[in-house]
This record gives C-alpha cells, structure tokens and sequence, in this order.
C-alpha cells in the first residue's frame, strides 16, 4: 500500500514537472545511493532512492522538483551488563522539494559542475515516536556527464539538513548516482 | 584570464554561501547517546518497590553538551525482572522527580507511570529489551522532561501482589539508553 502511494505520487510529480517543463529544455530522472547521517550516533548508515526533473531556466540555472524516501540503517549498542547487542531500529524518511541547480547548463557532450541549494518538507518515522513533518535545507555539489544528446549520467553529494520539533535536527550526506532523459528544444 | 569566466567558474560556490545564511542552528547539530549502567546495589528495595535513580550529569558527553541541549529524542530502559513467586506476576515502572517516595500510594498518586503490563512467569525472569520496552512505553513527554534536568528515579511495582516489604519480584540489570540532540 504504501509503495503503490509512493509510485502513485512519483508519477503525478514527474507527469507534473513535465507539464510544467513543456515549454523549455527539462529532463526527468532517478537516483539511488547511500543516506550517511552525520553526527548522529543514534543512526546507521542507509539508503536512498527518488526522482526528480530538471527545467532549465537560464543557461547557468535550473530548478529541479524532487521526491526522495530515504532509510536510516539500525545501530547496535552493547549492553555493558550482558554484553549483548542491543539493536535501536533506524528510521525513515520521505521528502518532497525543490532544488535550485546552478552550474554551466549550456551546450552538450561535455561534463556539467554544478551546486545545489535546495527546501524540502520531510516527514519522518521513527517508532515508537509520532511521524513529524518538518522543514528541511539541501546543499551539494554534483556532475553529470552527456554521452548522448538525450541521456545524462550524474553523481552528486548533498548535505539533507532537517530541522526536528522541539529543536535540534538530523544531518544526512546523500551521495547518488543517477540517470536524467532531456527533452525540449535546446 | 578573462574576468567574466573567472566569476563563471565559482557560480557553484554560491549555493554554500547561501545557505550559510539561510539555515537555522539545527545545521550545526548533533546526537549523542548515553548509555547508563544502573549498578544492581543501587537498585534498591523499599515499602513494597524498587527504586534507582539514574543521574545522567556526571556523565561526560553530557557535561559537555547539556548548555547546547537542543532536545532529548528517545530514552530506553532495558532490565531483567525476576519473579521469586509461584505465580505469575505483572510489574509497573513509574518516574518521578522525586526520590523520597516513601510507599506504593505514594508512587501511584505522585510519579508517572512509563511501563504496564510487564507480564513474568512465576519463578522465572524476564529480560526486557529496548523492542519489548517501546511496546509498553507510555507518557513518554513526562519521562523526557525529567531526563532533561538530567536526573530522575523509576519506581518498580507489582501493584496485585500486595508485596510489602520483603518484595519477591525484583528489578535487575538496569540500563538506560538515552539519546540527546546538542548545538555543535
């Protein structure tokens, strides 16, 4: 059920972004890497997979409409009486947002550099406390590399700040890699 | 080189510039666990309970970062019940910030309780661990507001026995987990 609403949502995102993207150069793509919290010795490392378009707006600038679910991975701590392992599950995220990209978009067949400021809404589950969806920033750097006029091929690293309630917050470093489809004229 | 390209090719750094100025102070946070040892001579019986403080202030990860304490995010208490009674039994832990309670009506009427329906065989014991514990937490804002003036005492009962005061189920192994989040 709750993957059907995911990919439901998806769907709706990237039909919309390419709704919103039909006058321009945009691409649509997905991604998948590891979600590595930082400072946080509550955390495991995880995962992560999302979509997300891109709409070029000016050579230098493009906004990219994001979705991605992301996965603590469990940490173990010894009891110091038994000296058995006691395993806290991690928990999960799921995100929607924009991310401005801003780099040099013009021209093909080259390697694009680019930096990434993003806002994101984050709802995050970690039992047995209540969801709580909350506000979130993004920060990073990627490169993608254009074998063909169609296809990009991209690894990033973003930092995923999320704010929590009653203060403090959770810090991720995401690093994907990922493939984009453009479509548009140039 | 040209001026214009050499601004060009720093465009990127903007985004990190930026968001130096956008974020709040939970960009420069951190979590911390605390994992506390209750020695079994400190769990001590009293008028039909047990009781043990846990006094997290000594500890040196939380000395460090207690004047930066953005939020107390989870506390798991993990012990072994033994029960020394033929029957079964069904314990209760409460909290309180009060460490002088003197009886289980006292217990009852002032502490708040955080576990029920720790069921144990009789003439058996139980280990509860930190998934059994989260089945059977409740209250749990009370107990993080007493975890965050960093010291608090958990009061162990078996409220159908009417145990008093040679009290034939007791609390063993005590460690409580606690997990903070702190400013950098």
């Amino acid at each position: 059920m709750k993957r059907t609403v995911c990919l439901s949502l998806m769907a709706l995102f990237l039909i919309g972004t390419a709704s919103v993207a039909s006058a321009g150069k945009f691409s649509i793509g997905g991604f998948a890497g590891l979600n590595i919290p930082i400072g946080q010795e509550d955390m495991g490392n995880g995962t992560l997979f999302g979509a997300k378009g891109r709409i070029l707006l000016l050579p230098f600038l493009g906004v990219e409409p994001n979705f991605v679910f992301s996965q603590y991975g469990d940490k173990d701590h010894t009891n110091p009486i038994s000296g058995e392992t006691m395993t806290r599950e991690g928990g999960d995220i799921t995100s929607f947002g924009v991310d401005a990209v801003i780099g040099t978009f013009s021209g093909f067949s080259k390697a694009r550099f680019y930096g990434i400021l993003g806002i994101n809404s984050n709802t995050l589950k970690w039992e047995p406390h209540p969801d709580q969806t909350r506000l979130g920033l993004s920060f990073g750097a990627g490169i993608e590399f254009l074998p063909t006029d169609v296809f990009g091929i991209e690894v990033r690293a973003r930092v995923h700040s999320i704010s929590l309630e009653g203060g403090g917050g959770r810090n991720n470093l995401e690093l994907t890699a990922g493939l984009n489809y453009y479509f548009g004229p140039e | 080189m040209d001026k214009k390209k050499t601004k060009k090719r720093y465009l990127w750094l903007l985004p990190l510039v930026l968001i130096a100025f956008v974020s709040g102070c939970w960009l420069f946070s951190g979590t911390w666990v605390i994992i506390y040892m209750v020695d079994n001579e400190d769990v001590v019986a009293a008028q039909g309970f047990y009781k043990f403080t846990v006094d997290i202030t000594e500890e040196s990860v939380w000395k460090d970062h207690k004047d930066d304490l953005d939020n107390i995010e989870d506390i798991a208490i993990t012990f072994k019940l033994i029960n020394n009674l033929s029957s079964a039994a069904t314990a209760r832990v409460y909290v309180s910030d009060d460490g002088t309670l003197s009886d289980t009506s006292a217990v009852k009427s002032s502490a708040t309780i955080i576990l029920d329906g720790i069921s144990v065989p009789g003439n058996d014991s139980l280990q509860v661990e930190m998934a059994g514990y989260y089945d059977l937490l409740q209250n749990f804002e009370v107990l993080r507001d007493l975890v965050k003036t960093g010291i608090f005492t958990a009061y162990g009962i078996v409220p159908d026995m009417g145990i008093a005061p040679d009290i034939d189920v007791e609390f063993r192994d005590v460690v409580v987990i606690v997990t903070f989040s702190a400013g950098l």
